[in-house]
């Protein structure tokens, strides 16, 4: 047995956030962990991981008990923790990370060679092509993901849990991810992987355990359940997978992108009209972060056209995209999206509070109240309140709080940059349904995702973006997966060609 | 004591506590050991002493909010106070003239910092520790003597009373109302704290994240200014080279002491003005216990070193908080809110 985790109960102040959680991942297993945003995912895994102290239930690695809870006994008993956030040092090579705070020593000298012998043993039994050497500056996300999985082999433990590790890697690296976990899998390793994504879970996963409201709603192979089963039991409700409607009367064009070139992007061209919802397919490092920035004019553009409602533009600053109705929910939520310390009424109201204010001066607090009131009923924000701080609200509400800034301010063209990466089922659908309503208000959507799930769902059309350029464009209906992927890496090996 | 602090609901009210007990402690000791401590008269020299402090102070809270620190503040009230009264003793300028003078070199000043900080995103820190030397520096290249006696318009405001405080103290009193105003009931007030927490995001959400924090600096030389006014009204004269030296640390002292994060993005006036009334009250009993200046010095370095301490503790704390707060949130709303990703190993809870 390599985890078994049993009657786990941990309460904040009265709030019981896990109640009698039962985990049980054999040696040589993948389990799926699924949840949505609060059900008690990241509580479980602090649990077994030593960061926090349940309040009763016992942990279980290999054939020992876990009785003091601190990461370091977890660790000794051997559990391994990998975050999604890379923790590595940029200076040094991928040896040196791998190693870094666990060196090999003989008396106060560093055994490099031995330490490089043995990163390179586990490259070759993870199967991956990276040169021990290497500066980790210059790696990839999978590069990177692949040092801090050698990182935790370290301490050769039994039990790896994996959270939400392919946030950041494009579907290739993901690939490979995936065969790397079968090989530790195939080596005896019990591993607990924790995902957003259904499609993984099919693909990888031996058994998938649901958590839902801190208890375990599902455990069962696999092979016995459906993507839909799993959706409904994540949500806890039926979600409507609607289907983008053609806008059947999508008006003028509203924003008009003409050889656009940025910094690694370009030329780039793409029109959104009113009343629709353009999605942009792209994979991170495809240019659709550059390509929201550049239009807003949060990074300088060098050469091209843009056109709002026909008058050509060129914005040095986000505040004059603003003030023309563009604006971005930017991808990278917690850096620039919310104000983490300032209320949920003001992290909405923001650029709106001079427009409701007296002669532009004085706030008026009713007009305020009532304007939020009305935005989080539309978004279904949860809690209903403004008065918590943004840090408070979970990641998807957080995430309404970005976008219910710019509903607030009736914007003529919404950029969105991957607006649901970390956000659960159920507030996706929320989000999904709010942008519509701004698209069938006349205003046009621009969306990116790397999701083609996400796409089909919401836009009207899709525009797929490979280094920088378009590749290809097609109605939201016809996006699905395979036809994405085979689009985007058609278009690679076109400029890939081109380019030799 | 990290525990029983972990019952507020946020780090501000729990420093404020800390002050007021400390406060509290400070009178009685005081109480006891000087029989002219709590007298009216001296309760009045208290708010004359401090009042241009905290004049000079308000302007840098903002400021201090909204990210950025000034450090000139003790040479801009030098400077300030020195010209205005070279004007009023040399040239006769009217009074009225001479304060808006006093005010708008202090803009000038406050202009300066805020183009090289606010616009050209120069160090806030080094920038301002610069024109902190080069002002005093200039201001004794065009006066190294002392100017005295400025007539009975400056006797008034530097030592006159209004129904029965000092009239320095009410216009403290006014300068701490009209920051009040600006932070709790205008747009722009809410400004300064999104500023002052994620920049990145403010200038996506179009505030003025560079305008703003260039005006504030702005005022804060402007505020400098009137406190420089103060300063040699109520000296009835300036000399350049000591007047309102070492005025910044003191005003940061306070600040610091009152709540504001020195990370800015969090703060109240209402702190700092119970920081100014510990601090005047501090200084003040040390006089009356006739304690030696050098001592006095050796507390103002303690208490700039113990509002470090508190601004490093209340970002612990509301670390702290925010794990209640969640819990809060979770009762309302029976979801657990945001996983922080950039803490992902939190700390055991002891």
């Amino acid at each position: 047995m390599g985890l078994e985790v049993r009657g786990l109960t941990k309460r904040y102040g009265g709030v019981t956030v896990l109640s009698g959680v039962d985990l049980v991942v054999n040696d040589g297993e993948i389990h799926a962990l699924l949840g949505a945003n609060g059900a008690g995912k990241s509580t479980l895994i602090k649990c077994v991981s030593g960061a926090v102290t349940p309040d009763a239930g016992t942990i279980r690695v290999g054939d020992r008990q876990v009785r003091s809870h601190s990461p370091r006994s977890a660790r000794a008993a051997g559990v391994a923790v990998i975050y999604q956030d890379f923790s590595v040092a940029a200076s040094l090579d991928v040896t040196e990370n791998v190693f870094l705070g666990q060196e090999l020593r003989r008396g106060p000298f560093v055994r490099r060679r031995e330490q490089r012998r043995l990163t390179r043993q586990w490259l070759a039994r993870l199967g991956a092509d990276l040169d021990p050497d290497a500066g980790v500056s210059l790696l990839s996300g999978a590069g990177l993901q692949l040092v801090e999985i050698m990182k935790a082999l370290v301490s050769e433990p039994r039990v790896l849990i994996l959270d939400e590790p392919t946030a950041a890697l494009t579907a290739e690296e993901a690939t490979t991810l995936a065969d790397q976990c079968r090989r530790l899998r195939d080596t005896g390793l019990a591993i607990v992987y924790v995902t957003h994504r259904l499609g993984e879970v099919f693909e990888l996963a031996d058994r998938v355990t649901v958590l839902r409201g801190g208890a375990v709603t599902l455990t069962a192979p696999v092979a016995d359940t459906t993507p839909a089963q799993l959706v409904d039991t994540i949500a806890g409700r039926a979600v409507s997978t609607l289907t983008a409607e053609a806008a059947a009367g999508a008006g003028p064009p509203v924003l008009e992108v003409q050889g656009l070139v940025s910094a690694g992007i370009g030329p780039i061209d793409l029109e959104a009209r009113a009343g629709e919802v353009v999605g942009v397919y792209g994979l991170l490092g495809s240019g659709r972060t550059e390509l929201l920035e550049t239009v807003l004019g949060a990074q300088p553009r060098t050469g091209g056209d843009v056109r709002i409602d026909g008058r050509s533009v060129r914005y040095r600053r986000p505040a004059e995209a603003v003030a023309d109705g563009v604006a971005l929910v930017p991808s990278d939520r917690l850096r620039k999206g919310v104000f983490l310390t300032l209320p949920g009424a003001d992290n909405v109201l923001l650029p709106t509070y001079r427009r409701l204010s007296h002669l532009r001066l004085l706030r008026r607090r009713a007009a305020e109240g009532t304007s939020f009131t009305a935005l989080a009923r539309q978004l279904a924000l949860h809690p209903l309140t403004g008065t918590i701080p943004g840090r408070s609200y979970s990641g998807g509400n957080q995430q309404k709080l970005v976008v219910g800034r710019w509903l607030s301010t009736r914007c003529r063209v919404l950029l969105l940059d991957e607006p649901t990466q970390g956000v659960d089922v159920g507030a996706r659908s929320d989000l999904y349904a709010a942008l519509r309503a701004v698209a069938a208000a006349g205003s046009a959507v621009v969306v990116t995702s790397s999701e083609p799930d996400e796409l089909r769902q919401l836009a009207d059309r899709v525009v797929v973006l490979t280094r920088g350029r378009v590749a290809a464009e097609l109605p939201g209906a016809e996006a699905t997966e395979g036809r994405l992927l085979e689009l985007s890496h058609v278009g690679e090996g076109d400029l890939q060609g081109e380019g030799d | 004591m990290l525990r029983h602090l972990q019952r507020f609901r946020n780090a501000e009210s729990a420093t404020s506590l800390v002050l007021t007990v400390a406060l509290v402690a400070l009178c009685v000791y005081f109480t006891a050991r000087s029989d002219r401590f709590l007298t009216v008269g001296n309760l009045q020299v208290i708010v004359a002493n401090y009042s241009v402090i905290a004049v000079a102070t308000v302007g840098m809270a903002i400021l201090m909010i909204s990210g950025p620190v000034d450090l000139s503040l003790g040479s801009t009230v030098g400077a300030t106070g020195t010209l205005m009264a070279l004007m009023v003793h040399d040239h006769h300028w009217p009074a009225a003239l001479a304060i808006l003078f006093a005010v708008g070199v202090g803009a000038a000043i406050g202009a300066v910092n805020g183009s090289l900080v606010a616009l050209a995103d120069f160090n806030p820190v080094i920038v301002t520790l610069g024109t902190q030397l080069f002002v005093r520096g200039a201001l004794e290249l065009i006066r190294d003597t002392p100017v005295f006696e400025l007539g009975p318009t400056f006797r008034t405001i530097g030592a006159g009373r209004w129904l029965g405080l000092p009239v320095q103290g009410w216009i403290a009193a006014a300068v701490f109302v009209a920051g009040g105003v600006f932070l709790t009931l205008t747009p722009w007030g809410r400004y300064v704290y999104a500023i002052g927490i994620n920049r990145q995001a403010a200038y996506l959400s179009a505030l003025p994240v560079r305008l703003l924090p260039f005006l504030l600096y702005v005022a804060t030389g402007a505020g400098a200014g009137l406190a420089g006014m103060l300063l040699a009204a109520r000296l009835n004269g300036a000399s350049p080279g000591d007047q309102g030296l070492g005025f910044e640390l003191q005003a940061l002292t306070a600040v610091l002491l009152g709540g504001v994060a020195w990370a800015g993005g969090r703060g109240r006036l209402t702190g700092v003005l119970l920081a100014l009334v510990f601090l005047g009250v501090l200084e003040n009993g040390l006089t009356l216990l006739n304690v030696s200046p050098f001592v006095q010095m050796v507390v103002r370095g303690l208490a700039l070193v113990v509002a470090a301490g508190l601004d490093a503790l209340s970002t612990r704390l509301t670390g702290r908080v925010r794990f209640r707060q969640r819990a809060v949130a979770q009762t309302t709303a029976a979801i657990e809110p945001a996983e922080p990703r950039d803490t992902p190993a939190e700390p055991a809870q002891v």
